[in-house]
């Protein structure tokens, strides 16, 4: 038996095979019986980790509040007057009505039109909405 | 009587076995009909009149696009299918999920003599 690691355009592993006889391709590479590079970048003679990009999940209405209520740090007058401020009128009326309750998604404009709405009525800063979307609740996390 | 299948030392009758696994975390080729989505896996020379292709077992996920992923179960589950496109080539296939499918699954070509 010959076992190959077999690698993509982009030279990671995304295959391991266990073959009857040799096989000559530049996209297959061989390996050590015990060896499971999947997942790794063969790079000049060796597997490298590859860093996973961050994805972040979708959260509801209610993680979303919390997470700005924790960044802001707001009291509950603070958190009050966040949701009667006049101001924000129609930005919570469009939240109420537009947005699902279980789908807030990170990149959506909706996202950043409500994050904008709260900076620009000064109930958070921009430095603050930063640090909420680093926060954001990720895949596995 | 019952069921004709294989004799009784059927091992001798097998000429080679291979084996491996797929863990594709995304870039499954795209294609149409069975090969919705595919992965080429590339084995050693066998006799496709005498070998036989299939999946031993498999996990997979659908993204929704938005970041978001799904171990599926029965009713949307992506099923991978085995075949050989030609004496060097496995073709790992599915042809029924949407969005973009990750894929895992282990292989074995059995050739018989």
């Amino acid at each position: 038996m010959m076992r190959y690691a077999q690698i993509n355009t982009n030279s990671i592993c995304i295959a391991v095979s266990n073959l009857k006889g040799e096989v000559t391709a530049a996209h297959m590479i061989p390996i050590a019986d015990d060896a499971n590079p999947i997942g790794k970048k063969w790079e000049n003679g060796t597997w490298n980790d590859v860093a996973t990009p961050i994805t972040y999940r979708t959260i509801n209405k209610m993680e979303a509040i919390k997470l700005v209520i924790t960044h802001a740090g707001m009291d509950a007058a603070a958190e009050e007057a966040m949701y009667d401020d006049p101001n924000l009128s129609l930005l919570w009326k469009r939240w109420n009505n537009w947005v699902p309750y279980d789908d807030i998604n990170r990149d959506k404009p909706d996202v950043a039109e409500f994050l904008g709405g709260l900076i620009a009525a000064g109930h958070m800063t921009q430095a603050q909405v930063d640090a909420l979307m680093a926060d954001w609740p990720k895949v596995g996390g | 009587m019952g069921i004709s299948t294989f004799p009784a030392d059927s091992s001798s009758q097998i000429a080679s076995i291979q084996e491996g696994y797929v863990g594709i975390a995304s870039g499954l080729s795209s294609g149409s009909g069975q090969d919705k989505f595919y992965y080429d896996v590339t084995i050693s020379a066998v006799d496709t009149t005498k070998a036989v292709a299939t999946v031993v077992g498999s996990f997979s996920f659908t993204a929704n696009g938005e970041g978001t992923y799904y171990a599926n179960y029965a009713s949307s589950a992506i099923v991978p299918y085995a075949r050989l496109t030609s004496s060097t080539n496995l073709r790992i296939h599915t042809g029924n999920p949407n969005g973009s499918p990750r894929l895992m699954c282990s292989w074995k070509v059995v050739e018989y003599a």
